[in-house]
């Protein structure tokens, strides 16, 4: 008697298979070579004590990252209010009126502004606050305190890399 | 060996002019809370001043209570010092607070050019205090805090 042999036997049904989950497996393989946009950033940045300065005011992330940023107001004096607020660049001016319109019960911050990408309420003396945001596209985005007069010195950059 | 001696010499002469000012600082118990405090009430004075163009009178009693409490920590980076000059330095700042009470009084009455005269006092009170300290530990304009400095982003990102 002889032996059973086993042969695959390559079908067209089954070259057809495969062939139709080439494109599906490169798909993922190409997201799991980008791993900015699964990568979970945490960020933690501060009032300058007292002062009206961030520290650091230079951030960095991948784009396409899951942000989790923490402004920490660290004055222990005076009775400043404030925020962290990412907003698209050559917008400076245009949001700084806008939040001086929205006024102080909308926490200095106006809803719906496209140029606002991401913001924290308004945080008092030892507050802090935590934020998720997804990274925008690669670039220098300026972020600032929107309550009025604070921007001009209390103002920083996010730098989102492309990886 | 001339090019030597003239370098040396510019040290030294470098180094004389320096010394006075670094002596000064390291004299004081607290420099770093007195550069601090310095700077903190400049921050406000300056939020204060902010407030003219956009007319937001309404603020400047507000501001006023933050140059109140951004007096506190001054006082505390100067209570170790002599009496002379602790006595010296309150009454500049005295002369300060009362200058930013007057903003606050005279921010009701919406008349600019009175506004604008009681917060350039401010400012004038304040740089007498400045000047009771040495030039090392003074705020100076555009460099305030660890910030970028005032003015905003650079034009690329404005």
């Amino acid at each position: 008697m002889g032996r059973a042999e086993f042969r695959p036997r390559l079908t067209r049904r089954t070259v057809l298979g495969v062939l139709a989950l080439v494109p599906a497996g490169l798909c993922a393989c190409a997201r799991r070579s980008s791993p900015a946009a699964t990568a979970a950033v945490d960020l933690l940045v501060e009032s300058d004590g007292d002062q009206l300065a961030f520290k650091p005011n230079t951030l960095s992330c991948p784009t396409g990252a899951r942000v989790r940023l923490t402004f920490r107001h660290t004055g222990r004096y005076v009775s400043f209010e404030h925020n962290w607020v990412l907003i698209l660049p050559h917008s400076f001016d245009a949001v700084n009126a806008a939040a001086l319109a929205a006024g102080e019960k909308q926490g200095w911050v106006p809803k719906g502004d496209t140029r606002i990408l991401a913001a924290t309420p308004l945080c008092g003396r030892g507050q802090q606050a935590t934020i998720e945001f997804v990274a925008p596209a690669p670039g220098d985005y300026p972020f600032i305190c929107s309550n009025p007069g604070h921007a001009e010195s209390m103002w920083g950059v996010l730098h989102v890399t492309a990886t | 060996m001339i090019a030597t001696g003239k370098a040396s010499t510019w040290v030294i002469l470098g180094m004389a002019f320096c010394l006075p000012f670094a002596a000064a600082a390291a004299d004081l118990k607290s420099p770093e809370l007195v550069r601090n405090g310095l700077r903190t009430l400049a921050y406000v004075q300056d939020d204060m001043a902010r407030k003219l163009p956009t007319r937001s009178y309404s603020r400047l009693p507000h501001e006023n209570q933050e140059f109140q409490e951004a007096a506190v920590p001054m006082r505390e980076a100067v209570a170790a010092e002599p009496a002379a000059f602790r006595a010296k330095v309150d009454a500049q700042l005295k002369k300060a607070q009362a200058a930013a009470d007057a903003v606050a009084e005279v921010s009701s009455t919406g008349d600019e050019a009175r506004i604008t005269a009681a917060v350039q006092a401010v400012a004038g009170a304040l740089k007498s205090l400045d000047a009771l300290f040495p030039e090392a530990l003074r705020p100076v304009p555009g460099q305030l805090g660890a910030g970028p400095g005032r003015g905003g982003p650079p034009p690329e990102l404005r």
